[in-house]
């Protein structure tokens, strides 16, 4: 399978909930003080910190994943000043995720090593796009016009998705989560 | 993998709520744009819900308005007398329509659609809400002659509204839309601008009644003061007047020694 550990390497040398929280924690850190410094030279800020929105292990309690999702949201508003706008596009992104999980008919994270890559993109894309547009309602709270939006909306989410991508296939891309999730 | 939760739980759906109230809520204090259009959004709605409100508040009390309004209407004609005719300081004043007249000339006047029968006699007179228009010359059982002030034979007891001093009204000229006040003292306080009232001396009018402006004045050799007088009220575009008959007048006359 495409993405496969090396023979010889166990992907549970790690336990794999600490493992997430690690980059979890890591992304939005870079979020913090990587990613939001460059807004005076990019137009795109990406949207890291939502990372471990995306791939928060399903089957966790959900109340935890909403309680989690709004703190990291919250977190990432608070160091751009932006009120509550991410704490509510991530809550939002938190509470429809069962249907973007629908979607792919599936009922927990889709995993690289498990799905293959289409599929896997296919999931963080869609996800990206979710977000960056809950970001985009929320921060005008849907008082612009939306056929205005739409084109900023898909360039920052394709750029949200490549980010996610770049991220998780350099750090994470060996999760399984039969490996102790 | 089996699904071990269930997203749309009503503990879900609650904690969801309460967090996106939270987070809305920091959104409203910081977004001054947000909070700009949704206090003018709410206010809109707010003045809409008012409007609506007090349509339906007002059609409501509607009845009892129209009781409120009976009652009170009621008083007033027991005040002013049957309908159709009310007094006013000491005159018997009934409405009447103009359904003729002539405007132009020596001989001007109009004709009303109320005579004898009516109550209407001869020296009876005829105002507007704007100002004098004349006096009853003859009668018909349902219709009346009005002269009105330009006319040579009507004449008016009147004064200026800014002295009590009493003149007579007399037409200008046989083509003149104005009149004159003559017999007035020379010392008269009376100038260009002032307005003319009637005197309520004549029992033809009650005082007080608007007659017109003045447009001149001169003293004579007489040390008579005459005005020149644009009445307020034009004959031609009159439709309803009122007409005036002075309680008791037989009895002044026969007082004053007159026939």
């Amino acid at each position: 399978m495409w993405g496969a550990p090396k023979e010889g390497k166990k992907s549970n040398d790690w336990p794999v909930r600490s493992k997430f929280v690690f980059f979890a924690l890591l992304a939005l850190a870079l979020q913090v003080l990587v990613f939001n410094g460059m807004a005076h030279f990019v137009r795109y800020i990406p949207y890291l910190g939502f990372w471990g929105v995306i791939f928060f292990p399903y089957r966790h309690r959900p109340v935890f994943y909403l309680v989690w999702s709004f703190l990291i949201g919250l977190v990432m508003d608070l160091s751009m000043g932006t009120g509550g706008v991410f704490a509510a596009s991530a809550l939002t992104f938190a509470f429809i995720r069962g249907l973007i999980l629908r979607f792919f008919q599936r009922e927990d994270t889709p995993y690289l090593r498990i799905t293959g890559f289409g599929e896997w993109t296919g999931y963080l894309a869609l996800s990206a796009l979710t977000l960056t547009s809950a970001v985009y309602f929320f921060d005008g709270l849907s008082l612009r016009s939306v056929a205005a939006q739409v084109e900023h909306v898909l360039l920052h989410a394709a750029a949200n998705t490549f980010v996610y991508l770049i991220y998780t296939f350099l750090f994470f891309w060996d999760l399984n989560p039969d490996d102790g999730l | 993998m089996a699904a071990t939760l269930k997203p749309y739980s009503k503990r879900v759906f609650i904690l969801y709520l309460v967090l996106l109230s939270l987070a809305v809520v920091l959104i409203y204090r910081t977004h001054f744009g947000v909070r700009y259009r949704t206090d003018l959004t709410l206010l809109e709605w707010t003045g809409r819900l008012n409007a609506v409100s007090a349509r339906w508040s007002r059609l409501f009390s509607l009845p009892a308005e129209n009781r409120r309004l009976l009652e009170e209407n009621s008083r007033l004609w027991e005040r002013v007398g049957a309908p159709g005719r009310w007094r006013l300081e000491g005159f018997s004043v009934r409405p009447a329509s103009v359904v003729a007249g002539r405007f132009y000339g020596r001989n001007r006047y109009v004709i009303i659609d109320r005579g004898e029968r009516d109550g209407v006699r001869v020296n009876d007179g005829v105002w507007t809400s704007r100002g004098i228009i004349g006096v009853v010359v003859r009668t018909s059982p349902r219709f009346a002659r009005v002269d009105l002030l330009t006319h040579p034979e009507v004449s008016v007891s009147v004064r200026p509204s800014t002295a009590y001093e009493y003149g007579f009204t007399a037409p200008l000229g046989p083509e003149s839309d104005l009149i004159k006040v003559t017999d007035l003292p020379s010392e008269t306080p009376v100038g260009v601008g002032d307005s003319v009232i009637t005197s309520g001396l004549s029992r033809i009018f009650p005082g007080g009644l608007p007659v017109g402006t003045v447009l001149e004045t001169e003293t004579n050799l007489n040390e008579e003061k005459i005005l020149t007088v644009s009445p307020f009220v034009d004959p031609k575009r009159i439709r309803y007047v009122h007409v005036g008959r002075a309680e008791g007048r037989e009895e002044i006359k026969r007082l004053a020694g007159e026939e």
